[in-house]
């Protein structure tokens, strides 16, 4: 029996259209990309969510992560939904407000981004989750479009949220 | 702020208001031009809806996160309902129906489900829908609901800062739908926005590839008012 894993784009749908996202998680906060990881024992997408502040004219700010939750890879079901001060998705992280520069100086050079990193996830996500080493370069640019995307100290939540996935990425 | 919050109060199951029953008024639709020049007809109640958006953020709280609650007062106040956004943030924050922390910059958001429990609250029955297309979203405007739509504002204003990871994280009321008048075809929408403060975001226009991008690719959530507006 082969297993099927719901594509990138296919878990990012199901979240969009999830009960958590129309009861749980305010329309403000902004909701993180899905990140693949094996941290609940299978395979999974991890998300998280920090509220914002849109000003016009100023670059987002985001506060620390708020909230988490992971979706199962095979068939999209919920695995957990936690309030990050009950159950933090990471050690004591020592995180602050944080502003958010845009990844690129236009809409279409962000949406290309975006759309760039859907494709290499859903090249590599298969990979890792069956734990095969995956194509070198590809890795290498994926980590490079996060980079972009998520400057530091915001890529640290993404690490923080699949340390094993950015090991993998990075190794 | 923290005090004023920590009770938990009894939820009167009654509309705050009640709205009493009227004649059901036609959407008026009329011939109009585009910013482009493009002939349209306009259904909805655009120019009377103007005066319901104001910038976000003008309540005693200091919370400044609140378009989805402004879109709330917005559409209350096209059914006849008088309130302003200080008492719907008020109303919001008492019953746990919005976000609240330190910061009050990052205060009064909502979700779909708030939002819809808030105008249900005042007497406005309405629901979240998924609505997932321009067409249902024309429908339900033509028919004379109260539409809150959740958008990306960075597509919705051509803004990079404020694309994130491309999700719905910001709420609009759509007030009208710009129809080619010989193919019937969608032009575009107007919407009230409270997020930038520009006078021009009061019934602004929004042609149909920028909703797409901003609304329907977000997935298409709204909140809908079960009836019609029949305040005309």
């Amino acid at each position: 029996m082969t297993t099927q894993l719901l594509t990138y784009k296919e878990i990012r749908q199901r979240m969009q259209r999830h009960p958590i996202r129309q009861s749980e998680v305010p329309i403000e906060h902004e909701v993180s990309l899905p990140v693949p990881t094996l941290r609940c024992g299978q395979p999974a997408f991890g998300f998280f969510a920090c509220s914002a502040s849109r000003r016009p004219g100023q670059p987002t700010r985001l506060s620390p992560p708020d909230r988490w939750w992971a979706f199962r890879a095979q068939g999209g079901q919920l695995l957990g939904y936690n309030l990050s001060a009950v159950v933090p998705f990471a050690a004591s992280p020592a995180w602050t407000d944080v502003e958010v520069p845009a990844p690129s100086p236009t809409v279409a050079g962000v949406r290309q981004l975006l759309a760039d990193i859907e494709a290499m996830h859903e090249a590599l996500a298969p990979e890792f989750f069956a734990g095969n080493a995956g194509d070198a370069e590809s890795r290498a640019a994926l980590v490079k479009m996060l980079r972009q995307f998520a400057p530091d100290p915001l890529l640290q939540q993404y690490r923080a949220m699949a340390p094993d996935f950015f090991a993998w990425l990075e190794k | 702020m923290g005090s004023e919050f920590d009770s938990i109060r009894e939820v009167p199951r009654q509309p705050i208001i009640e709205m009493s029953a009227d004649t059901l008024h036609e959407v008026p639709a009329i011939h109009d031009t585009l910013p482009d020049g493009r002939e349209t007809i306009v259904i909805g109640d655009v120019e009377r809806c103007k005066e319901f958006n104001h910038l976000q953020g003008d309540n005693s709280l200091g919370f400044r996160g609140t378009c989805g609650l402004v879109s709330c007062e917005d559409v209350l106040r096209q059914f006849g309902v008088q309130v302003t956004e200080d008492d719907v943030v008020r109303h919001a924050a008492e019953r746990g129906l919005c976000y609240v922390t330190d910061d009050p910059d990052h205060c009064g958001g909502t979700t779909v489900s708030d939002q819809a429990q808030i105008l249900r609250d005042y007497g406005v029955p309405a629901h979240p829908e998924q609505l997932g297309s321009l067409e249902r979203l024309s429908e339900c405007v033509e028919s004379g609901r109260g539409v809150i739509a959740e958008v990306n504002a960075g597509y919705l204003w051509n803004d990079a800062n404020y694309v994130g990871s491309g999700e719905f994280n910001h709420a609009i009321c759509v007030t009208g739908v710009a129809r080619d008048p010989h193919t019937g075809e969608i032009q575009g929408f107007f919407i009230n926005d409270s997020g930038r403060g520009y006078p021009e975001d009061s019934g602004r226009f929004v042609d149909a590839d920028t909703m797409r991008m901003a609304w329907e690719e977000a997935q298409g959530m709204c909140v809908v008012t079960d009836l019609p507006n029949m305040e005309r």
